[in-house]
């Protein structure tokens, strides 16, 4: 979300959370949500809804585009004031489920909106995607969502024996060939001699070892 | 035969600049700087046939990548031949097979593997904490980078990433190959 305004309003904007923790927003409340006290005032609840619908499709990684055409068409709305909605529900939402449900618990949210003059049942309304049935099903999308390299999407392989070449009349020796399907659509398929398998196979049961280790231990550290 | 082309160093010379030519394809090699460098008072009509044997002698022996029992058979039938070799000649024929004989055998291998290989493989495992969906993940993850290559090409690198579950998957299929390997290598 690109900043709205000259850069000075931000740098002198008042803290805006009065008890002593930060909002969830951070320190600098973002435009975009600053914003929209002021337009949800006169907005009907049916219209705020299909939006906020329209938001969670969006945070599940769906496409919307269709739906926000729809929404436009529906509502009475400005289409600016529409963009800037969904611009700050968005955000509102993203960082809200940025953070486990351990380190935001559902007061400290609602309390947090209603500072920013939210309207209590839209209030109650944007918990229940937080809080609700949903949560586990954003959780995994955000996870998947992430900066990553590719991964392995299908792994197929096969063992060879050279019975015989035009170098050697009698090689008899296994070859084990690998094709990898890519998550970025990319195949992959290459030979690994016997003594690199055994290389391969030692190395992968290490990094498991090392894994379930590491695991372990954040577990023991990072809790909140 | 010349008493010169007798002597064991030379012939354990000759054979290691054939090795390098015949087999790791080394580039340069020719009779002359062979002759030149091993045989000097050797004539070059004389010297022919002498390489020629025996390049034909270690390509046998290579390409049937023969064991000792055999190579034993083998140059003791070479020394009683008409235009064979001498029992000396067996001898240093006998240990630079020895001693080369594993570095050879994977070149010639590497002869007939034209697809892409497996050369190398490094791996690390991460902790990610936070990503800018998710501020508190806990998740290990695992980055190999492949190292795969044509012969004499240069290799590509490739980073792939892999969660817990994914890694436990691949062992998993490894096992299932090596499983076969072993079933198959077993003596029948």
């Amino acid at each position: 979300m690109s900043a709205v305004g000259p850069a000075a309003a931000h740098l002198h904007r008042p803290g805006d959370s009065h008890s002593d923790c930060v909002s969830f927003l951070g320190a600098q409340l973002p435009p975009e949500v600053a914003a929209m006290p002021r337009l949800l005032g006169d907005l009907d609840r049916a219209t705020f809804r299909k939006l906020l619908k329209l938001v969670v499709s969006s945070l599940q990684g769906e496409d919307c585009r269709e739906a926000v055409r729809h929404l436009k068409a529906g509502a009475d709305l400005p289409e600016e004031q529409l963009g800037a909605l969904i611009a700050g529900t968005h955000t509102l939402l993203q960082q809200a489920l940025r953070l486990p449900p351990a380190s935001l618990k559902p007061d400290t949210f609602k309390n947090q909106l209603q500072e920013l003059c939210i309207p209590q049942d839209l209030v109650v309304d944007l918990a229940s995607v937080v809080f609700g049935s949903q949560r586990p099903l954003l959780d995994s999308v955000a996870r998947q969502q992430g900066a990553r390299l590719p991964h392995v999407a299908d792994f197929r392989w096969r063992v060879d024996v050279a019975i015989s070449t035009s170098a050697l009349a009698r090689s008899l020796q296994p070859s084990v060939l690998m094709h990898l399907k890519l998550s970025d659509g990319s195949a992959l398929h290459f030979e690994v001699p016997t003594a690199k398998f055994q290389e391969l196979r030692f190395a992968v049961a290490l990094v498991l070892k090392e894994m379930t280790e590491l695991e372990k231990r954040c577990e023991r550290k990072l809790q909140d | 035969m010349a008493a010169e082309l007798e002597g064991s160093k030379s012939l354990s010379g000759l054979l290691s600049g054939l090795a390098q030519d015949t087999f790791y394809g080394h580039p340069g090699i020719t009779e002359e700087l062979l002759r030149s460098q091993l045989y000097p008072e050797v004539s070059p009509e004389e010297f022919r046939p002498f390489l020629m044997k025996m390049k034909g002698i270690l390509k046998s022996i290579a390409s049937a990548d023969m064991d000792f029992n055999q190579l034993e058979a083998f140059l003791t039938a070479q020394t009683k031949k008409q235009g064979g070799i001498t029992p000396e000649q067996a001898a240093v024929i006998s240990k630079f097979w020895k001693s080369h004989k594993t570095k050879i055998r994977e070149s010639l291998m590497n002869q007939s593997r034209w697809d892409s290989g497996l050369r190398g493989l490094s791996w690390r495992v991460d902790g990610k904490s936070q990503s800018r969906h998710s501020a508190q993940i806990h998740a290990p993850v695992a980055i190999m980078e492949l190292e795969i290559g044509k012969s004499g090409q240069e290799s590509e690198f490739l980073c792939l990433e892999f969660d817990e579950l994914k890694v436990n998957q691949v062992l998993k299929k490894l096992s299932e190959v090596e499983e076969s390997i072993s079933t198959l290598m077993q003596p029948a």
